[in-house]
């Protein structure tokens, strides 16, 4: 064996915290996967054979009866731009137009929400009170509604980490007065709209970057932010952090976002 | 899953998670990634805790899923998912390292990093974990000429490494 550079590697792979995740957390997401399994795996089974079932009748039913031609309709899919997304699921319903508008549709209950000129981002709680969204919406520009056009989660994957925050960008034109019915040319600026959970013990979230600085809005155990730029390259020149603090006011998180 | 299976599985994470999380951390260079790969594996584990348990290959089975887990998230990286302000292998001085430790750790972590994700895969199972070329290949799903080969190439580019160079065994040994 290479005993130098297994020594560098121990050397590296050495740090003052031990790892050591929340085995409670750890089997309660696994038995919460193994169920969501099984059930996918009978939904698909059962579907296989409402199919199957369907064809033979079909089969049947096309031997017997000559269908009367019908009008050629096609069901045109409403236009979702509400962007909508839960951060323990975050690939799955970001990417699920239907589940996107049946939480933008049904789930009316706001947890927080921060609005302004460009729009607005909410937490939204399922009908059932059991399930968190966040969503982002955008005001209309020329009539056509802005929504999100870009999510993403940051410190994806997590099970246990408290710190998961996730964060849209948007179409924007700013704070100023701006005629959206008759603007010839688009708004150039983004959004950056951010939600998570209030990790245990903060109190305080404060952002700050591209020259703005302010608190996020908390409520219920959830938070909500939007930062505004008038040009997306100046984010590099003056980046977005995000801290949080707890009630004596020491810091206890702080991230380059 | 039965409670007495369940808590072999609890005492398993509870024992092994930090030795997993090492690993993961020198295939990918960042602490935070480790920590979700390894926490994704030990889930992807509980599932098929009861017959990987019945086949007393446990550890070997739960490296795998760790290794595969990291290198997926690696693949992934160029989709829309973003980790804030961190990139891969990106250092952070420790300032209660000593000098010499944090020098050596900045010089290992740097080299891994210029290797191809399998490459780097065999050296740190191979000289790391201390894993024979058949459990290598185990862990890798590929043939043992394969980790040989791979090992080999990885070794031949951390000796031309300018910062490595002086390790004399690796200089003669492959």
């Amino acid at each position: 064996m290479t005993n130098e550079l297994k020594t560098l590697l121990d050397q590296a792979a050495d740090r003052p915290a031990t790892f050591t995740p929340d085995v409670a957390d750890l089997v309660a997401a696994a038995r919460h996967r193994t169920r969501v399994r099984r059930i996918v795996i009978s939904a698909a089974t059962a579907a296989t054979a409402a199919t199957a079932v369907i064809a033979v009748l079909l089969v049947g039913h096309l031997g017997t009866t000559r269908p009367a031609p019908q009008p050629a309709t096609t069901a045109q899919p409403k236009m979702v731009t509400d962007l909508c997304a839960k951060s323990d699921d975050f690939f799955r319903t970001a990417n699920d137009d239907a589940w996107r508008q049946q939480v933008v549709s049904s789930w009316t209950d706001k947890v927080v929400e921060v609005t302004d000129a460009d729009g607005a981002m909410t937490v939204r709680r399922s009908p059932d009170g059991s399930q968190y969204a966040y969503c982002v919406a955008g005001v209309p520009m020329l009539g056509r509604p802005l929504g999100g056009f870009g999510a993403t989660l940051l410190n994806v994957g997590i099970v246990t980490r408290p710190y998961q925050i996730q964060r849209y960008w948007s179409m924007g034109c700013g704070d100023d007065p701006v005629d959206r019915d008759n603007r010839t040319m688009p708004c150039t600026g983004v959004r950056y709209s951010y939600a998570g959970r209030v990790p245990e013990g903060v109190t305080r979230i404060a952002f700050s970057g591209l020259g703005q600085h302010a608190n996020a809005t908390i409520k219920d155990g959830y938070w909500v932010h939007r930062v505004y730029t008038d040009d997306i390259r100046t984010g590099n020149v003056d980046p977005i952090y995000i801290t949080m603090y707890d009630r004596s006011g020491k810091q206890v998180f702080k991230e380059r976002y | 899953m039965r409670p007495e299976t369940e808590q072999d599985y609890v005492e398993f994470v509870t024992h092994q998670a930090n030795a997993l999380c090492r690993t993961a951390y020198l295939l990918c260079g960042d602490w935070r990634r480790a920590e979700d790969a390894t926490q994704e594996a030990l889930i992807r584990l509980y599932r098929v805790w009861g017959r990987i348990q019945r086949k007393g290959a446990v550890g070997a089975y739960a490296r795998k899923v760790v290794v595969s887990t990291t290198l997926d998230a690696l693949r992934r990286k160029s989709s829309q998912e973003i980790v804030g302000g961190d990139d891969y292998f990106a250092h952070e001085t420790d300032p209660a390292d000593p000098l010499g430790v944090l020098e050596n750790r900045l010089v290992i972590t740097k080299a891994l990093a210029e290797l191809p994700p399998r490459q780097r895969a065999c050296v740190v199972l191979r000289y790391f974990d201390e894993l024979s070329v058949e459990e290598t290949a185990a862990a890798l799903d590929c043939r043992p000429g394969t980790v040989k080969s791979q090992t080999l190439r990885a070794l031949e580019k951390l000796r031309t490494h300018p910062a490595l160079a002086e390790l004399s065994d690796l200089a003669v040994k492959g």
